[in-house]
């Protein structure tokens, strides 16, 4: 079986291409539903775009995304396939919190940035288990890491509830104590409910940008992914490169559980982060696991999930809709071939002629 | 605590995993790697429901979850041999596509959510023999199970056979290992992987019946619980031995069975449940060569 | 290629703008500010989780859906995840809900966040101690019915060993736990009582192996509180075979395995959501924080009789169930509410 994941380039025809497929997909169940697709589709861009309010809830969704694909994009690059964000997230947000709250006396201003970086060392630890395990001992790190999924849900959770658990409530909730108001973010604009969450995502997309285009260690992690053997030759430590990129996703996954507390929460409670594990993985994956393609993507899936859930407020469509356009689109989009087999790479060279000469970018493939 | 009742749990509980590791161990083989097993287990378990809900007949429910599981894994191949996609990206996604699928139409198809459960859905019958019954130690253990859990253990013996046994079985490994040497003695590499592929679908797809006709008689979203990743974990630890995978996947079963009965013990409950994922781990860090385990990953 | 893109990138860009223009969504939010008499009454039930729990999601929605025929009502179901609560519950209010319903303590941050901001509408929490003008928090003392369906448990088992599978250790699961094993005890002490969990509401592979589990091992009588976990009960009781029973926690479990559900606990959603209902629309509804009990003749135990032929309770038990309820209304027992 061959787990060795290698980045393979993705030609804008077959995104655009896969994007199609799968809102068509969606449009064949919204049609079997019963519904009206047309209808069904524009409040889903309307409750993506249309008002203010749609798009405050598009940046509250993308702003977690963009922290966890870029932790699952920085995974891929360096050839690695992280399938235990979302332990990583519970694991390193809890330490997070707690460790706010121990410190509670602590002025935001710094307590913000502990609480930040407790999550990200918590998060990389947690990770660490399925890196060694590919590393020193040869195998896939795909399977132990989804197994620290599940021991890091239930871990945290038993944690919660022995220790951590909130004593000014009922004891009804699996929940710590809410974190200090002076602890949280503020809002930017209050009446739309955004926050710096947003900002920090952007930023992390960015550092990972700069990171990929411009330092050693980028270019060693991006080497070490594409071709481990070449890479050797070349003097570079894969193992270690291997382990530093599952360390830094671990890291990210911890920061993203904790800016989602930080922005929106303001407590941890258990299971407060479901699929953000999984959406980032997709998120990644649908950008080619690029930095503008997380970011994209991103967006995309924010888009996709504020909009479903104006959906199922205004009209009967269930929510399982989105998750059906968002993995059709993902299966296809590795598939390169497709854009040729529907004839859309004709109608794109067509479309291309005739509006303006077509560029030859020597290596596009 | 090992009583007979646990192993006879065990000997359940390893069932669903055991077929799906018997499909993953083919295409492993073969050189393919399919993650799409957890959705295609869950597709099956839900048209096993569904079919057997319209017909009350669980033969009808069988055959539509057995249908279903293979057109997965037929598309799985469209898309990655045909399409040019890749294997991992596209196992994954469509899992998480089935686990759409199955919340979509679970509404759409019976208006419910969460489970489906009706009295006009027929289970598979359980086997009560009294030459069972008559075995010594194992007796308990043989009786009240559907005849798939015995096929599962009867079906890895004939995948052994296939794979080490027979001259298909060579065309298999020669996939596996030298593709491209296997090309150039007149092998179609491809479609010996189809034919892997088919058979894998075949197997997950009699997994998920049995979760869900053969076990209980309802389908509830997300009931495969990670089982095909676990079926997974078990066919990279057992190296292409078939013996080794029986003894892995019954070791899991024990975990979960052992699981249950701890919590007799009144321990904290998250600590009693996350004993069959610790299995797992331990068994990584415990079991592998790492010379041996070279060979599984490039 | 660049400008190809972004040609491609454009056009698509117009096409969506186009398609969102040109239709208009199906449910403006028209501004029903309480005023009964003109636009009809908007109530939501915003639930974090699913529909078809038989339980409390199925029957709270149920009951909203008793305003709707009967009181007019204009009703919407949200089932949420985690994270979505209080922006689900916000556009809502800004929606111009009048009645907003949240299930479980989970949805309490979320309703004391924005309960303030809409001083006009009116919100109800299942499960919570918010005590604000515009929301009402309700609870009920689950650990009351329990104690007399453990009466009942320790009244029917012959081998005189009982157990209850919750669902999770969360609290209003403990106090049914708490409640079950204390009127156990208080039925008959010499009657062993143990509890599991199944670790999840929606599990009922797991919820089947730990009943088989525990009626390997001697126990004849489990009681549920885990939701639809407890549809593995269901078939581990009827695959047991006969002696072996089950309690329910919601009267659709009465009559679901002929012979082998013997009573159930009944909690009365209606005195939550319905009554709720009503009230917003005489102009009663107030804020505040309930404790709903047997006091209250807010639930009790129902047996199967009328459901299931095969069950025929003798008079006995239910006069001794009725005096363990005379006696937990008067004051005189008082239910413990953590199992320990």
């Amino acid at each position: 079986m061959n787990f060795e994941f290698r980045q393979k380039p993705i030609r804008f025809q077959t995104a655009f291409a896969a994007v199609l497929i799968g809102l068509m997909v969606g449009l064949v169940a919204v049609a079997v539903s019963g519904h009206d697709p047309v209808m069904v589709f524009s409040a889903l861009l309307k409750g993506a775009l249309g008002d203010p309010y749609a798009i405050s809830s598009t940046l509250r969704w993308t702003a977690p995304l963009l922290i966890s694909s870029t932790a699952a994009a920085v995974c891929f690059a360096g050839g690695m396939f992280n399938m235990g964000i979302d332990g990583q997230l519970y694991v390193g947000s809890l330490a997070g919190t707690v460790v706010g709250l121990y410190l509670s006396d602590l002025p935001g201003i710094l307590l913000i940035p502990i609480m930040m970086a407790v999550s990200m060392i918590c998060g990389a630890a947690w990770a660490a288990v399925p890196a060694l395990i590919r590393v020193k001992l040869n195998s896939s790190e795909i399977v132990p890491a989804l197994m620290m999924n599940y021991i890091g849900i239930y871990l945290t959770d038993y944690l919660v509830h022995y220790h951590f658990m909130d004593d000014s409530g009922l004891g009804l909730s699996l929940q710590t104590s809410e974190l200090p108001r002076g602890a949280v973010f503020p809002k930017i604009i209050p009446s739309l409910q955004i926050t710096p969450a947003i900002l920090i995502g952007l930023l992390v997309v960015f550092l990972f940008w700069i990171i990929i285009k411009t330092s050693k260690a980028g270019y060693s992690a991006i080497l070490s992914g594409l071709n481990p053997e070449f890479a050797r030759y070349g003097g570079i430590d894969v193992d270690r490169t291997r382990v530093a990129v599952m360390l830094i996703s671990g890291a990210l996954a911890g920061l993203c559980g904790m800016v989602e507390i930080l922005s929106i929460r303001w407590r941890y409670e258990s299971g407060f982060a479901p699929s953000f594990g999984n959406d980032g993985l997709l998120a990644a994956l649908l950008g080619n696991t690029t930095p503008l393609g997380a970011l994209i993507g991103s967006f995309f899936m924010g888009a996709l999930r504020a909009g479903s859930l104006a959906v199922e407020r205004s009209t009967d469509v269930s929510r399982s809709l989105t998750v059906i356009i968002q993995t059709s689109i993902i299966c296809f989009v590795s598939a390169r071939m497709v854009s040729k087999y529907i004839g859309f790479e004709a109608a794109a060279n067509y479309l291309s002629r005739f509006l303006k000469p077509l560029k030859k970018k020597g290596g596009d493939q | 605590m090992i009583s007979g009742a646990v192993l006879a749990g065990a000997i359940q509980m390893a069932v669903p995993i055991l077929l799906c590791a018997t499909g993953a161990l083919l295409n492993d083989r073969a050189g393919t790697t399919n993650i799409s097993m957890e959705g295609a287990m869950l597709i099956s378990a839900f048209f096993a429901v569904a079919g057997s809900y319209y017909t009350s007949s669980w033969a009808a429910g069988l055959i539509a979850g057995v249908l279903v599981s293979v057109l997965l894994s037929l598309v799985f191949f469209l898309i990655t041999q045909v399409l040019g996609g890749d294997e991992l990206i596209v196992g994954l996604s469509l899992s998480i596509l089935m686990s759409g699928l199955t919340e979509f139409l679970l509404r759409q198809m019976f208006g419910r959510a969460g489970s489906l459960f009706s009295d006009r859905i027929q289970g598979i019958p359980k086997i009560q023999s009294e030459a069972f019954a008559a075995v010594p130690v194992l007796g308990p253990l043989l009786n009240g199970n559907t005849w798939i859990v015995y096929f599962a253990y009867i079906a890895l013996y004939l995948a052994y056979l296939l794979i080490y046994r027979s001259p298909f079985g060579l065309k298999i490994l020669a996939s596996g290992e030298k593709p491209d040497a296997a090309a150039t003695v007149g092998i179609n590499v491809v479609l010996v992987r189809f034919i892997c592929n088919l058979i894998c679908g075949v197997l997950c797809g009699l997994a998920g019946v049995q979760l869900s006709i053969g076990y209980l008689t309802l389908f509830t979203e997300g009931m495969t619980v990670g089982r095909g990743f676990i079926a997974l974990g078990a066919v990279m630890f057992c190296q292409g031995k078939p013996l080794r995978l029986l003894g892995i996947t019954l070791f899991f079963g024990l975990a979960q069975s052992l699981s249950n009965q701890m919590q007799l013990f009144q321990l904290p409950s998250e600590l009693v449940l996350v004993i069959p994922y610790i299995a797992v781990i331990l068994l990584t860090l415990f079991h592998l060569d790492k010379k041996k385990a070279n060979s599984l990953s490039g | 290629m660049k400008t190809t893109m972004k040609r491609l990138t454009f056009i698509l860009a117009m096409l969506m703008v186009l398609t969102a223009c040109g239709s208009k969504p199906p449910a403006e939010g028209s501004s029903g500010s309480g005023e009964p008499s003109e636009a009809p009454l908007r109530a939501a039930l915003v639930s974090p989780q699913k529909l078809g729990d038989n339980g409390v999601v199925d029957f709270t929605y149920a009951s909203l859906q008793k305003g709707e025929k009967e009181l007019g009502y204009e009703i919407k179901l949200i089932e949420c995840e985690s994270g979505e609560y209080e922006e689900s519950i916000r556009a809502m209010a800004r929606d111009g809900y009048n009645l907003i319903f949240g299930l479980f303590t989970s949805m309490q941050d979320a309703i004391s966040r924005v309960a303030p901001e809409y001083p006009d509408t009116h919100f109800v929490l299942m499960f919570g101690d918010l005590d604000m003008k515009n929301v009402t928090s309700i609870n009920t003392k689950v650990e009351e019915n329990c104690f007399l369906n453990g009466v009942v448990a320790a009244n029917i088992s012959t081998t005189k060993k009982v157990a209850i599978l919750a669902g999770a250790e969360v609290a209003d699961n403990l106090r049914a736990v708490a409640g079950f094993e204390a009127g156990v005890k208080a039925a008959d002490p010499a009657v062993e009582v143990t509890h599991m969990y199944v670790g999840s509401f929606e599990d009922p592979t797991k919820g089947k192996e730990l009943a088989n589990v525990l009626f390997n091992e001697g126990y004849d009588v489990i009681m549920q509180w885990c939701a639809a976990s407890s549809m593995g009960i269901r078939e581990a009781v009827m695959e047991q075979g006969d002696g072996h029973y089950m309690l329910g926690s919601s009267l659709a479990d009465l009559g679901s395995v002929p012979g082998r559900v013997y009573s159930s606990t009944d909690t009365n959603y209606d005195a939550v959501i319905y009554d709720s209902m009503k009230k917003l629309q005489d102009g009663t509804l107030e804020g505040g924080l309930l404790w709903l009990g047997l006091a209250d003749k807010f639930g009790g135990v129902v047996f199967a009789d009328d459901y299931d032929e095969l069950i025929q309770t003798p008079p006995e038990l239910r006069t001794a169930v009725s005096e363990f309820e005379q006696k937990i209304v008067s004051g005189e027992i008082t239910v413990p509410t953590d199992p320990s």
